[in-house]
């Protein structure tokens, strides 16, 4: 069954995606109630997707960003009747494109340790666990960063993955607003002379770009 | 006999003397100078009571979280004064409220100015004494520079004992006294940590627990201080009005 994700735009998709993240299964998870304003806020940054199944929509997901360099990824909600069917990973995948026809460099993911389904996820996608900062959220636990670093890994780990799991992703026309002025091709030239000017060499950075155009069906 | 190593908060005209050449280039003056315009009781400095010229500064930060805070390097690499150096900023921490301190270390700190070497401080080696290395991340900063990620977490670690020949002096001023009690509130509205553990005690009392141990260190001398430190002496500078 065909997963279609598009950019969240308009005051429709505001609503909805307030919906998924307030579910009452999800909304003790992202940290409590979410307010429009701050949906409004991501949107307008192009900053948050929707997955719609049958018709119906029913997961969300949204990023911050780091400068130029990586994609921090921030909240990824499911409809419970809706889990296990990767959609989760689906939108992390979706994400993963677009920060490489951006030319960034990772992926990034703060996961508090009570968790119960992200530790188990992200091994499988490529992430590695980088570190465990002990306490750092108001209780005890601790919050674990993950990174998937696109200038080793490329995309080849987390395609894998998504093969298995079934690659019935239709991407939105949408979603190209996302590489649009100086996250696109600016932001790739930006991150190539970092990385000659610190002694790596940027080839894999123009080599993400290509899969992931095709990937996503996107023209050259 | 060991040398008497002194731990104390800075003061202003000290901090003029201790961060002035903060990465061997001297060329970060506008962020000393903000730093002690803004917060200086959270600079501690570390030296040798017979040559205070050999020293090691670390600077705390809260960014947006008050339980807990970020560490910064500011100068000196004496392994011995780096730990005494440390410790004091976890006794600030500690006296705030604070329940961790957490350093994202880089590999280096730019390249010198004149010989274009990376600058390396050699803080991996100061901060293994005292915190525990949490992970690392790739090309972390805006230049591609690795960090190494370290945190010092009371509960879990212990609060550390000062070495028999240091003197550690802190303050207590509205700013520590603002983070504690609103760190105090924080823990009581926390519905996870307002609990009582396993030994039957609120972690609100263990920070009280922690404080009166700093308290209690016959080598820490605990100064009360009226009003927000250095609020009345904005307008000095570290350098000159041209920085």
């Amino acid at each position: 069954m065909t997963v279609k994700i598009r950019l969240a735009q308009g005051e429709e998709d505001i609503d909805i995606v307030q919906g998924i993240y307030n579910s009452k299964e999800n909304v003790n998870y992202l940290g409590g109630f979410t307010l429009r304003t701050s949906i409004e806020l991501k949107m307008n940054t192009y900053d948050i997707i929707i997955a719609n199944l049958d018709g119906k929509d029913v997961a969300a997901s949204e990023i911050g960003r780091n400068g130029t360099q990586r994609t921090s990824l921030q909240l990824v909600a499911v409809l419970e009747d809706y889990r296990r069917k990767h959609l989760a990973s689906k939108m992390y995948w979706t994400w993963t494109l677009i920060t490489a026809v951006q030319g960034r460099l990772h992926l990034t993911d703060h996961i508090i340790s009570n968790n119960p389904v992200m530790p188990h996820v992200l091994p499988t996608l490529g992430f590695k666990h980088v570190a465990e900062l002990r306490s750092k959220v108001r209780r005890h636990h601790s919050m674990n960063l993950w990174c998937y670093d696109l200038t080793h890994n490329g995309l080849t780990t987390f395609h894998n993955r998504i093969q298995e799991i079934g690659n019935d992703i239709e991407f939105d026309e949408s979603l190209k607003q996302t590489i649009s002025g100086t996250r696109g091709i600016e932001n790739l030239e930006k991150n190539i002379n970092l990385m000659i000017k610190s002694g790596q060499n940027p080839d894999i950075l123009k080599i993400n770009r290509m899969d992931a155009m095709t990937l996503l069906g996107w023209n050259l | 006999m060991s040398r008497k190593i002194i731990v104390k908060q800075l003061q202003r005209p000290d901090a003029k003397i201790f961060i002035q050449d903060i990465d061997g280039t001297g060329n970060q003056p506008k962020d000393a100078k903000n730093k002690i315009n803004s917060d200086l009781p959270s600079l501690v400095t570390a030296y040798f009571e017979d040559d205070p010229s050999e020293s090691v500064t670390w600077g705390l930060r809260s960014r947006r979280t008050s339980h807990s805070a970020e560490a910064t390097w500011w100068s000196g690499t004496n392994k011995f004064l780096a730990r005494e150096a440390l410790k004091g900023l976890v006794y600030t921490a500690i006296l705030e409220g604070r329940k961790r301190v957490e350093v994202f270390d880089e590999v280096h700190r730019g390249q010198h100015s004149e010989t274009g070497d990376w600058i390396r401080p050699g803080t991996y080696a100061q901060l293994s004494q005292l915190f525990t290395h949490e992970g690392a991340h790739p090309n972390y900063t805006s230049n591609l520079v690795d960090v190494e990620i370290f945190g010092h977490v009371w509960y879990f670690d212990g609060v550390p004992e000062p070495a028999p020949e240091s003197e550690f002096t802190l303050y207590v001023n509205d700013r520590v006294k603002f983070y504690r009690e609103k760190n105090m509130e924080l823990y009581a509205r926390d519905i996870d940590l307002y609990r009582e553990d396993e030994e039957g005690v609120t972690f609100a009392k263990r920070i009280e627990t922690a404080i009166s141990t700093v308290i209690g260190f016959d080598q820490v001398f605990v100064l009360d201080e009226p009003g927000w430190h250095g609020n009345e002496l904005k307008s000095v500078t570290v350098y000159d009005s041209q920085n």
